[in-house]
């Protein structure tokens, strides 16, 4: 992810270039859309959080500091948007545990794809702390650092609460005799 | 019971976040603890077992719905009389829909200045404003005078038919 790409992108769409908002959805879409189905587990609900958290970087993109990863920037406000609307759901019952996505693709053999429902299961019983970590960590491939960033807690934490949640999934797992 | 922070390097080794002293001295402890060299292998095929797991593709409709929802016009600038002096004088080689709608402005701009330019020299040189000096238009600007006048004393006074009041005493 290039920063200074990033950087040129934010400051065309300060200038008043629209377009080029367009372009940093279209970079991260994926990313965003595939943050909020780990954490929703709701393909419908993901994509309304994608498109909300999108919609409000660009409402506070004056207030987006430069010197910070964009990613990192976006990633919180979808993280944040998905928790809200995941405990918003859990207020009123209304949390779907079973993940709508998980069509089978082409590529996946049975046992892959019941192999995978199982890992989706498994992160899904984890409080949201730990799904969080578990999720940038795994799912995003992000450093400690970039972790503790985007989710504004020191690597220390960030490093305790992905080996505690990898203990819990691992158990899990063993249990699930998916291990 | 294996110790704490052997636990903590078999996390870090498979996260790759690892110095090299610091896998060599995981590596030797493994070799000698075979419950961490389980718990290590069980970590490693979690971990591989999530990085198989495919990444779903978002509808190709977020972008459209999300540019549909955002205002164009929220960060447009207004240029500065600075920059706006520059552009005139280094215009854009490459002008575009917006530089010929500035060009318009531009246009706007400098007729209202030249006709206030005009009001100011006609005004000012030409407009026949009165003669500054006119007999008898002077003006003086000094102290106010203090109005005195004589007081009254009592010699002033003079009660009417003073004759009266002795008849009745």
């Amino acid at each position: 992810m290039s920063t200074d790409e990033d950087r040129e992108l934010v400051s065309a769409c300060l200038e008043g270039e629209w377009s080029a908002f367009g372009k940093i959805v279209d970079k991260y879409q994926k990313p965003i859309f595939n943050i909020a189905l780990r954490i929703t587990n709701s393909w419908d609900d993901a994509q309304d959080i994608a498109q909300t958290a999108f919609i409000k970087a660009y409402e506070n993109l004056g207030e987006y500091d430069a010197n910070r990863k964009l990613f990192s920037w976006l990633y919180r406000i979808a993280v944040n948007e998905a928790l809200n609307f995941r405990n918003s759901r859990k207020d009123f019952g209304e949390l779907n545990e079973t993940l709508h996505s998980s069509e089978k693709s082409p590529d996946e053999t049975t046992y892959e794809l019941q192999r995978n429902q199982s890992i989706e299961q498994a992160i899904l019983q984890l409080s949201d702390d730990y799904r969080v970590a578990v999720v940038l960590r795994h799912f995003q491939n992000l450093s400690y650092q970039e972790i503790g960033d985007v989710l504004h807690i020191p690597e220390k934490t960030v490093k305790s609460r992905l080996f505690t949640a990898r203990q819990l999934l691992k158990a899990l797992l063993v249990k699930a005799d998916v291990l | 019971m294996i110790p704490q922070n052997m636990i903590e390097l078999i996390h870090q080794e498979i996260d790759g976040a690892n110095t090299p002293d610091e896998s060599r001295q995981l590596q030797e402890y493994l070799s000698q603890d075979p419950t961490a060299r389980q718990m290590y292998g069980e970590l490693l095929t979690l971990a591989g077992m999530m990085a198989r797991v495919p990444q779903a593709e978002a509808s190709a409709n977020v972008q459209k719905i999300v540019m549909n929802s955002i205002d164009p016009k929220r960060y447009h600038r207004r240029k500065n009389i600075g920059e706006y002096l520059y552009h005139k004088v280094n215009p854009d080689p490459h002008p575009s829909t917006q530089s010929k709608e500035d060009s318009m402005k531009s246009k706007v701009i400098f007729t209202g200045l030249g006709m206030a330019m005009a009001v100011v020299i006609y005004f000012a040189f030409v407009y026949p404003w009165p003669s500054p000096v006119e007999s008898g238009t002077e003006g003086t600007i000094g102290a106010a005078k203090k109005y005195r006048s004589e007081q009254i004393g009592d010699k002033d006074v003079q009660l009417g038919d003073q004759s009266g009041s002795s008849t009745v005493a």
